[in-house]
């Protein structure tokens, strides 16, 4: 039997297993919905009572003027960067791992983006004018700034949204057209019908798809690695000590991929569970997503080392006052946070025994999420309240508002995500039974 | 007179490859096999020319990364933003938007071609298509110009080993 996949299975047992996820929910499913709804709600009142009231009601105030919004912002990019990871590069090199859990991770990644997105809306305060940031010719006969970061940065996450959604869609319209042929009622009829363009799976389409996927592959590889640097740029470009470090490319893609990878464990250990996928999501492939978090663990814990070392090196006394605040100042509790979640307990990953126990997995990647949502907290609030002048230091402290919306975040997500893989299949029967050796006369799948 | 089309389903893949080969060796043009998944063997043995998709993907990102260097410099210089002396337009600055375009625009030409090419999105399903080609069995669709060519598209798919042979 290989490792990624039991090969006694049949094309028929994968599509009875993936279809069966489609039945109607359960009432637990259906309680948990109502339950993140509550959530979902409270998060959008507060931004509408962030809009009605303006943005003192946020937190935001002088000198952190980048807080909550912005360090959940880039949060969000982060999650959203291990889904093309795992379907785009792990595709390229040809890892089989990836076909049980890709599904899910590009959901969550068109998911996370579309929750990434919200933040500079939520943040600009008068969301109604977010279209200024549109090169169009315009009344105001000004173009934008294309020297800022920042603009950068609206170009790089629209496009990762824009490839990020066409890839996760092609990648399921065969799987869809299965869901079609299999589907009763009028509505799944209809909506699968309409859902899968037609797709029969014909030798020519095939052949084109095979071709274009590879292509969209090797499109997504490059832009997994430039999204998450054009947001880092958004910092580095600052002068502000403990923002302005060429190492914050590489650094902020390595914290992406490790939360991201955290997130797609969390996500499917109770999916697996739930969903009874055990026989396709097995022990080895969260194994294997152990074995990327360790790595990238120690590649972000190795650039945390660096930025300290650096630091010290320059002899800049605004950079080394900032990391000295940074582990003993006032959030300093939040910085210890951070090293244990992202540092220390994926050290436990070294251990066979902790890689193949899932409640250890879901806690310490749970812990992961818990310590890169603190790294981005540090990075921006720590950073801006204390820059240069001991005057203008100053603490940054969350509202209710900011709050209520983080939450709601947090729940638009799980919204979003569960009601896609109730809707659609959540696993890529079609590159499950790829991996299968094809029926031969006498010789059925062995 | 109406074309008639007859379907071969085959639980087999070697047994798909026998008709594949039979199809080729009696002259046969006019048929498509459907299969439930990637088999690349199995592409390969029908028809092994590259796809013209890349050809459309690279003009697309040619025009992405061209309209990203021309948007930023003609803004540019239309409305200079003068800091320090730097100038209206710099590359440095300008490969960001441009690359991001590149990949941009490529991706949306290639998923244009994808559905050009595939015949996408259709309306209906074709005739003698079988909902089970996307589960578990592979098929061969013939397109019989007439009764006798017909008789010999069932006669050659029962000798390559189709379980089921129906018209359509």
């Amino acid at each position: 039997m290989a490792k990624h996949i039991d090969t006694s299975m049949t094309y028929r047992k994968i599509t009875d297993d993936i279809v069966r996820t489609l039945e109607p929910p359960g009432l637990g499913f259906i309680a948990l919905y109502l339950l993140i709804l509550t959530g979902l709600a409270t998060g959008a009142f507060c931004w509408a009572q962030q809009i009605r009231f303006g943005m003192g009601v946020s937190g935001l105030t002088h000198p952190v003027m980048w807080g909550l919004y912005i360090t959940t912002f880039v949060f969000w990019v982060g999650i959203g960067h291990a889904g093309t990871l795992i379907s785009a590069i792990l595709y390229l090199l040809r890892a089989p791992f990836r076909n049980a859990v890709y599904r899910a991770s590009e959901a969550m990644t068109v998911f996370a983006v579309a929750t990434a997105g919200l933040f500079p809306l939520i943040h600009i305060g008068r969301v109604w004018y977010f279209y200024y940031l549109i090169p169009y010719p315009n009344q105001r006969q000004i173009w934008v700034n294309f020297k800022s970061p920042l603009m950068w940065d609206v170009f790089a996450v629209g496009t990762y949204a824009t490839v990020s959604t066409i890839f996760f869609y092609v990648g399921l319209v065969p799987d869809i057209a299965t869901a079609r042929d299999r589907a009763t009622g009028f509505f799944k009829k209809a909506l699968y019908g309409a859902l899968s363009l037609g797709w029969t799976g014909s030798h020519k389409q095939w052949k084109h798809y095979l071709a274009a996927y590879g292509f969209f592959a090797a499109f997504a590889t490059p832009l997994v690695i430039s999204v998450h640097s054009v947001v880092s740029w958004d910092f580095a470009m600052g002068l502000v000590p403990g923002w302005h470090t060429t190492i914050f490319p590489p650094y902020f893609v390595a914290g992406a991929i490790l939360s991201g990878v955290a997130m797609v464990v969390t996500l499917m250990i109770p999916i697996r569970k739930w969903m009874h996928l055990e026989e396709h999501i097995t022990m080895y492939h969260l194994e294997s997503m152990a074995k990327l978090i360790l790595l990238t663990s120690t590649i972000v814990a190795y650039a945390y080392s660096t930025e300290f070392y650096i630091a010290f090196y320059s002899a800049n006394t605004f950079e080394e006052a900032q990391f000295v605040y940074r582990a003993t100042g006032d959030y300093a509790w939040a910085f210890w946070i951070m090293v244990s979640c992202n540092c220390i307990f994926p050290l436990l990953f070294w251990f066979k025994k902790v890689r193949t126990n899932i409640p250890a997995l879901f806690v310490i990647t749970v812990l992961i999420n818990v310590g890169m949502w603190f790294e981005r907290f540090n990075i921006i609030a720590q950073s801006l309240s204390h820059e240069f002048m001991p005057s203008a230091f100053g603490m940054m402290r969350p509202s209710i508002i900011e709050m209520g919306i983080l939450l709601g975040s947090f729940c638009w997500f799980l919204a979003l995500f569960l009601a896609c893989i109730k809707l659609v299949p959540g696993m890529a029967l079609t590159e499950l039974k790829e991996l299968l050796p094809p029926p031969l006369k006498g010789k059925s799948h062995e | 007179m109406s074309k008639i089309t007859v379907t071969g389903v085959f639980s087999y893949l070697d047994t798909t490859e026998t008709a594949i080969d039979l199809l080729k060796t009696r002259g046969v043009d006019r048929y498509e096999i459907f299969s439930p998944t990637i088999i690349p063997r199995l592409f390969e043995h029908i028809d092994s020319t590259d796809s013209p998709v890349r050809w459309v993907t690279l003009t697309g990102a040619l025009i992405g990364i061209t309209c990203g260097f021309l948007m930023q410099w003609w803004m540019g210089l239309d409305w200079p933003i003068r800091v320090s002396m730097k100038p209206a337009f710099a590359l440095p600055t300008s490969t960001v938007i441009m690359f991001e375009l590149t990949v941009l625009i490529g991706s949306l030409f290639n998923l244009g071609a994808l559905f050009a090419f595939c015949g996408l999105p259709q309306i209906g399903l074709p005739k003698g298509y079988d909902p089970r080609f996307t589960d578990d069995k592979f098929g061969v669709v013939i397109e019989a110009a007439d009764e006798a060519a017909a008789e010999a598209a069932e006669a050659l798919l029962r000798e390559a080993g189709a379980e089921e042979v129906a018209r359509a």
